[in-house]
């Protein structure tokens, strides 16, 4: 930044690179394996950069033939949409009134919403799932559904409070309302198209935790028709007797390349608000 | 400015309750209610299906006296420590070197810095346990190659299975520790670190006098957020060793998980999940207390 060398840049990049390297070395291997016949994942003999030539797309096409991963992606999506699609509806309205209206409870029921972003998950599951065992909601992808809309819902709320509070400016509803709009309008065209990339954020976070979750998903589900792909993953790994493990790893590869992707894509409208400050 | 009273401020903002109320409603019906039930759950014996009778006190007798209980509480306080501060401190390492890089060299850097935290948690566990597998692992195999010493099975002899979840948990999370010090790096006007220049502080003379005042409250945040997060982990260590071997590296939440879903001891397993509320609930309050300061500056 200021007073810079070329000794001093020379240290960064080195320190980055090692830090590149703590942070994709795990991936790596993973990467490699799924792209080895199984034999030659397991065989010493392959160098820590396989030959080229060895290298093969056979794991990538045995994994729909093998498990049933077309259905099992095709609920984490379905069950990722319908999450973030809830969470938004709900979290939309409810993060602009704790953000930008002063109503008598704000502050209690603002500090409430606290507690529920840190509870221990696991915990909660418990009588979770006995009002589910009574709703009939146990192995459906409806229970699923609303138990990710409301696990990703007070992270939602998060991003998109921080950002209403910070990111737009103050008194534009009140300028709204002289113009003649009511509050609702002054809301819905106002504030709601200002505010596109933070709500793109947030679906997309919604979108990525509901993905990633494995809790509820275990928890409420036992049949293959209902398992989403972060589930599958468990139990091919442990029903397996003779592993095969560059399949497994070509599933991991599909499991965790959309998320990573798309926070590198998007990762300039995330930033502080993770933290709901 | 004038006082408003309660009612003038309610009637000008009644349309925040009906935005609040949908969130409200969810709230109460997936958070609110279960965990009061959760709670008055701890004194009966209820099982799945059976609503149980009441029992007084004898859950928390039981996990007074249960030696697994003392070990995974203890052991999960270990863990907490060990990767809450570990995230911290190598998040804040990224960040700081990655806001050295140029805007726009910045954003790919830090996509494939802080990439472990957006794999999925259970993955992370699939991951980290072919990474260090004893046979065909990438870490063991480097230690022999370089070293030419065998290595130790990391996920069951001795202190290793500690440390490998440790080190894992704290590789798979940094990145939200990298993330919130980043967004707090970039926002510190650059005037105050020209200013420092001109008055002849180096480089550890400004990050003391101007980055690391800016860093206080975030370093609070992710303490308390990551203190409660990471004893609530349940699917990358479930994943990893399950507890294992045997219940060595048993942590509260995957004792809460087998005592729920496979000993089917519902009220048990909450009463365990109280000891992990209580903790998780501590760093909550100091949370609120430090963004409540915060929010101060806004409101």
């Amino acid at each position: 930044m200021i007073n810079e060398t070329r000794r001093s840049r020379l240290v960064l990049y080195a320190a980055l690179g090692a830090f590149a390297l703590f942070a994709l070395a795990p991936y790596y291997w993973v990467i490699r394996t799924s792209f080895l016949t199984n034999f030659a994942a397991i065989d010493p003999a392959t160098n820590y950069l396989p030959a080229l030539e060895s290298l093969t797309m056979a794991a990538y096409e045995q994994i729909w033939e093998r498990y049933n991963f077309i259905t099992f992606f095709k609920n984490s999506i379905l069950v990722s949409v319908t999450a973030t699609v809830i969470s938004l509806f709900f979290s939309i309205p409810g993060a602009y009134a704790f953000a930008r209206l002063d109503f008598p409870g704000r502050k209690v029921l603002f500090y409430t919403a606290v507690f529920t972003i840190m509870f221990p998950w696991i915990v909660i599951t418990i009588p979770v799932y006995e009002v589910f065992y009574l709703l009939n909601l146990i192995n459906t992808l409806v229970g699923v559904m609303i138990a990710l809309s409301i696990f990703v819902l007070p992270q939602t709320i998060w991003l998109l409070q921080g950002f209403f509070r910070q990111g737009i400016p103050e008194n534009i509803e009140e300028a709204a309302l002289i113009d003649g709009h009511s509050e609702l309008g002054a809301f819905l065209r106002i504030v709601l198209p200002l505010s596109a990339p933070a709500v793109g954020a947030a679906a997309l976070f919604a979108f990525l935790t509901a993905w990633n979750n494995f809790l509820w998903v275990f928890v409420l589900t036992s049949d293959e028709e209902v398992r989403t792909a972060t589930v599958a993953l468990h139990y091919i790994l442990g029903s397996d007797v003779l592993r095969q493990w560059n399949i497994l790893m070509a599933a991991v590869v599909l499991l965790v390349a959309p998320p990573v992707v798309f926070y590198g894509l998007s990762q300039r409208y995330v930033g502080e608000g993770l933290g709901g400050m | 400015m004038e006082e408003s009273t309660l009612m003038d401020r309610a009637r000008e903002n009644w349309i925040g309750y009906l935005f609040i109320l949908p969130t409200f409603l969810m709230f109460t019906l997936l958070f609110y209610f279960p965990i009061v039930r959760g709670v008055y759950m701890t004194f009966t014996n209820a099982r799945l299906g059976g609503a149980g009778t009441f029992v007084g006190l004898d859950n928390y007798m039981w996990l007074l006296t249960n030696d697994l209980f003392h070990f995974a509480f203890g052991w999960t306080l270990a863990f907490v420590f060990g990767t809450t501060f570990l995230q911290l401190f190598i998040g804040l390492f990224a960040a700081l070197l990655l806001s050295e890089l140029k805007s726009g060299w910045r954003e790919w850097a830090s996509a494939i810095v802080m990439s472990p935290y957006f794999s999925a948690p259970l993955a992370g566990g699939v991951i980290w346990l072919w990474f260090l597998n004893s046979d065909f692992g990438m870490l063991p195999r480097l230690i022999t190659d370089i070293f030419g010493v065998s290595t130790p099975a990391f996920l069951a002899e001795d202190l290793w299975p500690y440390v490998s979840l440790i080190v894992a948990q704290s590789w798979h999370d940094y990145g939200y520790a990298g993330i919130i010090y980043a967004a707090a790096i970039v926002g510190i006007p650059r005037e105050q670190y020209e200013a420092a220049a001109l008055a002849g502080a180096g480089r550890l003379r400004r990050f003391r006098d101007v980055t690391l005042p800016h860093l206080v409250t975030p370093t609070i945040v992710i303490l308390a957020l990551r203190t409660a997060w990471n004893v609530a982990e349940f699917a990358q260590p479930f994943e990893l060793t399950g507890g294992g071997p045997g219940t060595r590296t048993m942590l509260m939440s995957i004792l809460t998980y087998e005592t729920a879903y496979v000993n089917l001891q519902f009220a048990r397993a909450y009463t365990l999940g109280m000891a992990m509320i209580v903790i998780s609930m501590t760093a909550a309050i100091f949370y609120v207390t430090v963004i409540q300061d915060e929010e101060e500056m806004y409101v």
